[in-house]
């Protein structure tokens, strides 16, 4: 069982007999009342997308979850690919399952796919990943007082915050739920 | 908004937007003019919080000199020291102020800090502030644009008099096939509601069954062509209202929403000091039940209902999301020029 506050994008639940995942979640306090979570799950068998609002706390059944690591290949409008290194099956994720965690993938990472009832139907990101940087402006004298950091782009295009002394061609390692620098990687 | 890198500088977008919000606000206070309303200034910072069990206050510490120190906190709403006035012998005010509400959810329409309208007229119920609310938006539409139809997020909107006007228990037959007159317990309720296949306990308080069905399906089936009046809630969520003298289970008290967004809630203000004391220490021990803080309630708003509070109708309307609406935005942030996250 899992409790409703406890819902994130991802979260396979069993509800009125389906398994369904949770796309989008949002505490709410009607009328200054209780306090409720809204959500809006798509059902895994019919692909239908429902919205639905949870007492907080309310207790979930938990969908059977099973995971198997796959190589990223690449995202269209509509899905993004999976392979299985040992079998050499494709899979595909429906891009809307995933959205959030698009910008963290790099062509060739090795990552984790959730499956539901033998359903992809979301990514497992390593807690922090590695990636090459690509674009780091030379930091800005007499900023480091106000803000000690600048915007510096990796080499799947994703920009984050980093310390002033990170120069292109350095490897950084990146916190995956918080989209944060975590550390320089010495190689 | 966001003061982001070289956008905010001498930008006409951003200056137009501000402009017509500026406009809105004097709308707001023309119209109460217009009609002999007061506008009046009460405290922000005040020694006993709102008492709502899940709104969570902002609190601080009070210092003097010599270091002594009394707990603060910032209104919820400038509800407690408006109606004071009234007992002060003022028959019809508004004010537009700030209030603050501490973990509130994040979503396209909540702030922290927000602007907040109330005004309230003696010797009057909520059927009058129906009107006045009607008239105001009516106004402000007409100030802004010469018409008294808008568009939101692509939907034409006809905010013309007579809005929609629906008790709640119509729309629970409408949209729920519940009869909420003929439910005598909270017990009959869960069970209905369970029947609906709804994760409801033996827990459940009314309030909390009553939410669950209105946010699945209520809310998200109320027409967006046109505002809607909701009016007569049950009697367990009266809140500061008054409970209806032809019906004991209903009270005086009504939210509208247009476009789908919950913009005020009125009441026929209960004027009892009794009745209002004994909520107070029912909602503070909820608020324990619930794990939370409960502070103390302000016991010189009960002194004034003591020394005789007119009959009066008053509500509280969200400005920023007013000014959402009409000026199109489709959050928050586009009408608040710097936001707390």
């Amino acid at each position: 069982m899992i409790s409703s506050s406890q819902i994130k994008n991802g979260t396979a639940i069993i509800f009125k007999n389906d398994p369904w995942v949770v796309i989008e979640f949002q505490h709410v306090n009607p009328g200054k009342g209780s306090a409720f979570v809204r959500t809006r799950i798509k059902n895994l068998k019919s692909n239908k997308v429902v919205e639905n609002t949870f007492k907080a706390n309310e207790k979930l059944e938990e969908a059977q979850l099973n995971y198997r690591k796959m190589q990223f290949l690449y995202c269209d409008d509509t899905n993004c690919n999976f392979m299985d290194n040992n079998t050499y099956d494709q899979f595909e994720i429906s891009r809307d399952l995933v959205e959030d965690k698009i910008k963290y993938l790099q062509e060739g990472a090795n990552v984790y796919i959730v499956f539901v009832e033998g359903k992809p139907v979301n990514i497992n990101l390593p807690k922090k990943m590695e990636y090459k940087v690509t674009e780091a402006p030379p930091g800005v004298k007499g900023d480091s007082a106000s803000s000690p950091t600048k915007t510096i782009t990796l080499e799947n295009g994703l920009k984050i915050f980093a310390p002033l002394f990170i120069k292109e061609g350095e490897i950084v390692r990146v916190n995956t739920e918080t989209g944060e620098y975590v550390e320089r990687v010495n190689k | 908004m966001e003061l982001q890198d070289s956008v905010w500088f001498n930008n006409q977008a951003i200056k137009n937007k501000i402009i017509k919000r500026s406009q809105i606000n004097q709308g707001i206070r023309e119209f109460f003019n217009q009609q002999s309303f007061l506008e009046v200034e009460t405290r922000i910072l005040v020694p006993a919080p709102g008492q709502e069990p899940n709104l969570e206050p902002f609190c601080t510490k009070l210092k003097d000199c010599s270091g002594k120190k009394e707990p603060a906190f910032l209104i919820s709403s400038p509800e407690y020291d408006m109606k004071k006035l009234l007992v002060a012998g003022l028959d019809k005010i508004f004010q537009i102020t700030k209030s603050f509400r501490n973990c509130e959810e994040s979503s396209k329409f909540h702030n922290p800090e927000f602007s907040i309208l109330e005004w309230y007229r003696v010797n009057s119920d909520y059927k009058n502030i129906m009107n006045d609310i009607e008239n105001l938006v009516v106004y402000l539409a007409k100030k802004l644009y010469n018409k008294t139809w808008i568009e939101y997020q692509g939907q034409r909107i006809d905010l013309a008099k007579p809005w929609l006007r629906k008790t709640v228990n119509q729309l629970f037959l409408e949209l729920a096939g519940i009869d909420l007159d003929k439910i005598e317990n909270i017990v009959q309720l869960r069970k209905i509601t369970k029947n609906k296949g709804y994760g409801v306990t033996d827990e459940d308080d009314w309030e909390t069954v009553f939410w669950l069905i209105f946010l699945n399906e209520i809310e998200p089936n109320l027409p967006k062509d046109k505002p809607i009046i909701i009016y007569e809630y049950p009697a367990q969520l009266a809140a500061l209202s008054k409970v209806s003298e032809i019906n004991s289970k209903v009270c005086e008290r009504f939210e509208f929403y247009i476009a789908g967004i919950e913009l005020g809630n009125a009441f026929s203000e209960l004027t009892d000091p009794v009745e209002q004391e004994q909520r107070f220490v029912k909602e503070q021990k909820l608020k324990q039940k619930l794990g939370k803080q409960a502070f103390e309630f302000d016991k010189s708003f009960i002194n004034a209902l003591k020394l005789g509070m007119p009959e009066s109708g008053g509500i509280a309307v969200g400005v920023d999301r007013l000014a959402m609406l009409l000026l199109d935005a489709g959050s928050i942030d586009e009408v608040i020029w710097f936001t707390e996250s």
